[in-house]
């Protein structure tokens, strides 16, 4: 079955590699959004697996994105990772409290982001 | 420094001045009295010699006296002897008879007075024969002119009466002189002794006058001394107020008890409290007493601190008006002669911390703006390199290899620097917990055994007799043996040893890298633990690292309080030690729950020590209660954390965005507590909780806090108490927290409303691991073996089963028919397998977790969501 993933990030550099990563994964079905607006619009079109949502974005940020995400009964169930450069210690034990499933640190390793979103969207079925 | 205390200075400074004169007046009059006992005795020695030489005289003077009558009564005889001679008259006579017995009786009395004169004595007698011998020719003379005529009577006169009369004036003229001259002598003696006297007396005037001339000498000596002391003091107190005036810190003494003696201005512009108001009142009274503490054991803390001699501690201070303030508070011991005492300097870091929070921040922006852009540059390089866009030209490939592999240094190395650049700021707290050594050990040879692989080396591990217990962060101390570890592998040969080894000394837990590389050249072994220091700039490139790798691990130990040294020798080897203080049982280390025997000290997992033990594998099957918490919060984003947290926690919740909606949800509703944050919209959330407190609904209902405001600052001192208000859980929240401080109250009716999850792994120190995780929040049954699992499902039900298909537990899959509950519902599974995304097991499992992805963490989290569920329902 292919998993439908949303990648949200402002940094369009970014979205393109992450999209390029996932598209190596032939039942990965990738797509971007470039702010948190964005993806609130296209998550309430329904059909998402699992969202990734950047931390540092203008406007709105990943947490309100979250809870904006968490807020909408159309869309409080889809579960969500963070892909962040912010990964102190502190900071991610905070975005599990948030509510992630799970955190990936930025610099990821393109070549096995794909194995990675697949990890998380097991953990969060599960 | 008050007025109260220079006042008592001066009372015993005054007590003393007194003592010291006191002394010096008894002493003079002590002297006095000699003096006057001396004088006395003197002028009465002088009297008598006086009144003894007046009575000698007046004896002697009789004495003279009565001889003289005597002689002149001697001559009336013979007057009256002779004037009968001549004249014959008969008229004569009489006076002589009667002067004849007079004077011998006269003579009698007078050598019985003259007793004490023996020397006397002859003469007197002498006196009387002749005085007796004159008679007898007197009566001669008379009786001769009676019978013989005038002329025989003459011739008797003239030749004896002469004679005898010459010897009788002798006589007495010699008794008279002796007399005379004992007078005379005794004259001397008395003016002898009357010199004598006056010398003695003059003596003791001079004496006396001496001794008041002295004390008064020494009384006003002491009077100036006692001013100048007096004035030297003023002046010292001067300076000292001066100082405490001026200090930009607050000072404060603090007496035996704990209460506070002096405090200068500083205190009042630091603290609003003014040195009047605190005398007298406790310390406890400026400080926010750590979490975990009493204000009895705060003191005690402090005291032995200051006993010890002294120290700084970082501590929050609670302003007049409930405010809070960071300050360092420098702890002395004061001697004074009350006993012992304390001084606080207490310093307003305010800005520091302000400072530490921005450069946090900044460290963070840092953090996050560098690795963004290498972000792309990684990823488009690693997919190039990675084959993503097809085949690349040789050198091409070689190129982007060479660049891929750089951008992933350029990540280590921001990692390493912002790691070393918040350690050395202090900015990173390390954990002190209890934890293995040997344990520790064996973790960081787990993780570098892959990397060891790669390079073709072999890693072992040897741990020695004794306790390897210390006090530590595990996850540091993994990350300084993991650089011993992996440095080891990369500076040794391929196909040979690294060799780790644990051992106990005398005081210390050693752990030893030994590697059999080609040892440090000796020019580089100085800088071994700076910075960037690496033997030639090519191994850095060579061997992968970014230089800061011991010194990071050489900061770690720094803060652990141990030490990390090496000895090297060229074409041998290297090995490192790193010895740390021994946690010598002081702190006593958790033991295993007794779902897992056999029981063994552990380090304790992220949830905190304090987390409930784990009820036995043999509780009876859970029957979960409704358990509903109302949260009043009008923050969605805290909100969110917190019902995220307590569903995990299988707790359902309520949330009430403002003061009147809590009220009217907390009619409606029983709740098992309620979380009250301090801030809402429409009221305060003490306010709230005094209405909830007077609801009859409300009034017993556990409650807490959940404020970023600290407790000191927004209740007064026992109002807590008064609301009944439970626990203070400061924002952030953490989870273990939150439920440590809801288990008692959810849970209070036993553990029967806990899950219930039964784990099947083979490894020892995994079931721990995993035990230690879920322990706070699940009834937790660990499985060694199939045995083990098939008697715990014989037992009671599980609301889910953890199985790890990975050797050597891969036999796991043997349980699956049995795990059906009684009403013969299929109990959730979690699998743990070696094989990725197998689609036949994931039809028989709620979670298939990848052994090569999962981690405790993930694992905790999907048991906490499969069993939460259950509890809505």
């Amino acid at each position: 079955m292919t998993l439908r993933v949303l990648y949200v990030d402002d940094e369009p550099d970014i979205r393109e590699i992450v999209a390029l990563s996932l598209s190596l994964d032939p039942d990965l079905a990738a797509e971007t959004a470039a702010s948190g607006a964005k993806a609130l619009e296209r998550a309430a079109a329904g059909g998402l697996d699992l969202i990734l949502l950047d931390v540092m974005m203008p406007d709105m940020d990943g947490p309100t994105t979250l809870a904006r995400l968490r807020a909408d009964p159309a869309t409080h169930a889809i579960p969500v990772a963070f892909v962040t450069a912010r990964t102190q210690a502190h900071e991610v034990e905070h975005f599990r409290t948030l509510g992630a499933v799970g955190v990936v640190a930025k610099p990821f390793d393109p070549m096995t982001l794909a194995q990675d979103v697949r990890a998380l969207h097991a953990l969060a079925g599960a | 420094m008050n007025a109260r205390a220079i006042a008592r200075q001066e009372r015993r400074r005054h007590r003393r001045g007194i003592r010291g004169v006191s002394i010096i007046a008894v002493l003079a009059a002590l002297a006095s009295i000699l003096i006057v006992f001396a004088v006395g005795f003197a002028s009465f020695r002088e009297f008598a010699a006086s009144q003894h030489a007046r009575e000698d005289l007046i004896y002697s003077s009789t004495i003279r006296a009565d001889l003289q009558f005597i002689y002149e009564e001697i001559l009336t005889a013979e007057s009256a002897a002779r004037g009968f001679v001549i004249t014959g008259e008969p008229e004569f006579l009489p006076p002589l008879q009667e002067t004849r017995a007079s004077i011998l009786q006269k003579i009698q009395q007078v050598a019985a007075f003259a007793v004490e004169r023996p020397e006397h004595t002859a003469l007197l007698a002498a006196l009387a024969r002749l005085t007796d011998e004159e008679m007898r020719l007197l009566q001669a003379m008379v009786e001769a002119r009676t019978k013989l005529g005038a002329y025989a009577a003459t011739v008797l006169q003239v030749r004896r009466g002469k004679e005898i009369m010459d010897q009788i004036a002798a006589t007495v003229q010699s008794v008279s002189d002796a007399e005379i001259a004992a007078i005379a002598a005794r004259t001397r003696e008395v003016r002898i002794v009357g010199q004598r006297t006056k010398q003695t007396l003059i003596t003791l005037l001079a004496a006396a006058i001496a001794v008041v001339a002295a004390s008064t000498l020494i009384v006003i000596a002491h009077l100036i001394g006692r001013r100048r002391a007096e004035q030297a003091l003023g002046d010292t107190l001067s300076r000292h107020r001066a100082i405490l005036a001026s200090a930009m810190d607050s000072i404060i003494t603090v007496n035996a008890a704990g209460c506070i003696e002096t405090a200068n201005p500083a205190t009042s512009r630091l603290l609003g409290w003014t040195p009047e108001e605190l005398v007298d009142r406790h310390l406890g009274l400026l400080f926010q007493i750590p979490e975990g503490t009493s204000e009895p054991e705060f003191l005690a803390t402090l005291d032995a601190a200051a006993r010890d001699g002294g120290e700084v501690r970082e501590l929050v201070g609670l302003r007049k008006d409930g405010t809070t303030v960071p300050v360092d508070v420098a702890i002395g011991e004061m001697r004074s002669s009350d006993g012992h005492a304390l001084v606080a300097v207490l310093h307003d870091i305010t800005e520091r911390k302000r400072a530490e929070v921005m450069k946090n921040e900044f460290v963070s922006t840092v953090s996050h703006e560098l690795r963004t852009p290498l972000t792309s540059i990684a990823g488009s390089l690693g997919l190039l390199a990675g084959g993503a866009t097809g085949p690349l030209p040789e050198a091409a490939q070689r190129l982007v290899t060479i660049a891929s592999q750089n951008s992933r240094r350029l990540v280590r190395l921001i990692n390493d620097i912002l790691d070393i650049e918040k350690m050395q700021s202090s900015s990173v707290t390390f954990a002190r917990e209890p934890l293995v050594l040997a344990e520790v050990a064996q973790r960081a040879l787990d993780q570098t055994s892959g990397f060891a692989l790669e390079h073709g080396v072999t890693l072992s591990l040897d741990v020695g007799p004794g306790d390897t217990g210390v006090i530590g962060d595990g996850d540091r101390l993994i990350q300084v043996l993991t650089n011993l570890i992996s440095n080891a592998v990369k500076f040794s040969p391929a196909g040979s040893a690294v060799e780790v080894s644990v051992a106990r000394r005398e005081r210390t837990v050693r752990v030893s890298v030994r590697d059999h590389g080609t040892g440090i050249p000796e020019s580089f072994r100085p800088a071994m633990f700076t910075r960037f220091a690496q033997a030639d700039n090519s191994d850095t490139r060579q061997r992968g690292g970014t230089g800061l790798g011991l010194a990071i691990a050489k900061e770690i130990v720094d803060r652990h309080g141990g030490t990390l040294a090496f000895e090297t020798e060229l074409d041998v080897g290297t090995v490192f030690h790193l010895d740390l203080p021994a946690g010598d049982g002081s702190h006593p280390l958790p033991t295993m729950a007794p779902a897992s025997p056999p029981a063994a000290p552990v380090r304790p997992a992220d949830p905190p020590p304090a987390s409930p033990p784990p009820a036995p594998a043999s509780a009876s099957v859970p029957a979960r209660a409704a358990a509903d918490v109302l949260l009043v919060e009008d923050d969605l984003d805290s909100a969110a954390v917190l019902s995220a947290l307590l569903s995990q926690a299988g707790l359902s919740l309520h949330v009430a965005g403002s003061a009147a909606a809590a009220a009217a949800h907390a009619r409606g509703t029983a709740y098992k507590a309620i979380l009250v944050d301090l801030v809402l919209p429409d009221g305060d959330g003490i306010s709230l909780i005094r209405t909830l407190r007077q609801a009859h609904a409300t009034e017993t209902v556990p409650l807490m806090v959940v404020s970023a405001r600290a407790r000191g600052g927004a209740l007064a001192p026992g109002e807590a108490e008064a609301l009944q208000i439970l626990d203070w859980l400061e924002k952030p929240v953490a989870p273990a927290h939150l439920l440590n401080a809801l288990d008692p109250v959810i849970w209070r009716d036993g553990r029967a409303g806990r899950p219930a999850v039964l784990h099947l792994e083979q490894d020892a120190t995994v079931r721990e691991q995993v035990l230690q995780m879920l322990a706070p929040t699940v009834d937790l049954c660990s499985a060694a073996d199939l045995a083990q699992a098939r008697a715990a499902l014989s037992e009671r039900d599980f609301d889910a089963v953890i199985l790890d298909l990975a050797p050597p537990s891969g036999a796991g899959l043997a349980l699956l028919p049995h795990l059906r509950r009684h009403d013969g519902e299929k109990m959730p599974l979690v699998i743990i397998s070696p094989r990725d995304g197998d689609p036949e097991l994931a039809r028989q499992v709620k979670a298939l977790l990848s052994t090569s992805h999962v981690s405790l963490d993930l694992l905790a989290a999907t048991v906490l969501r499969l069993v939460a569920p259950k509890t809505e329902g």
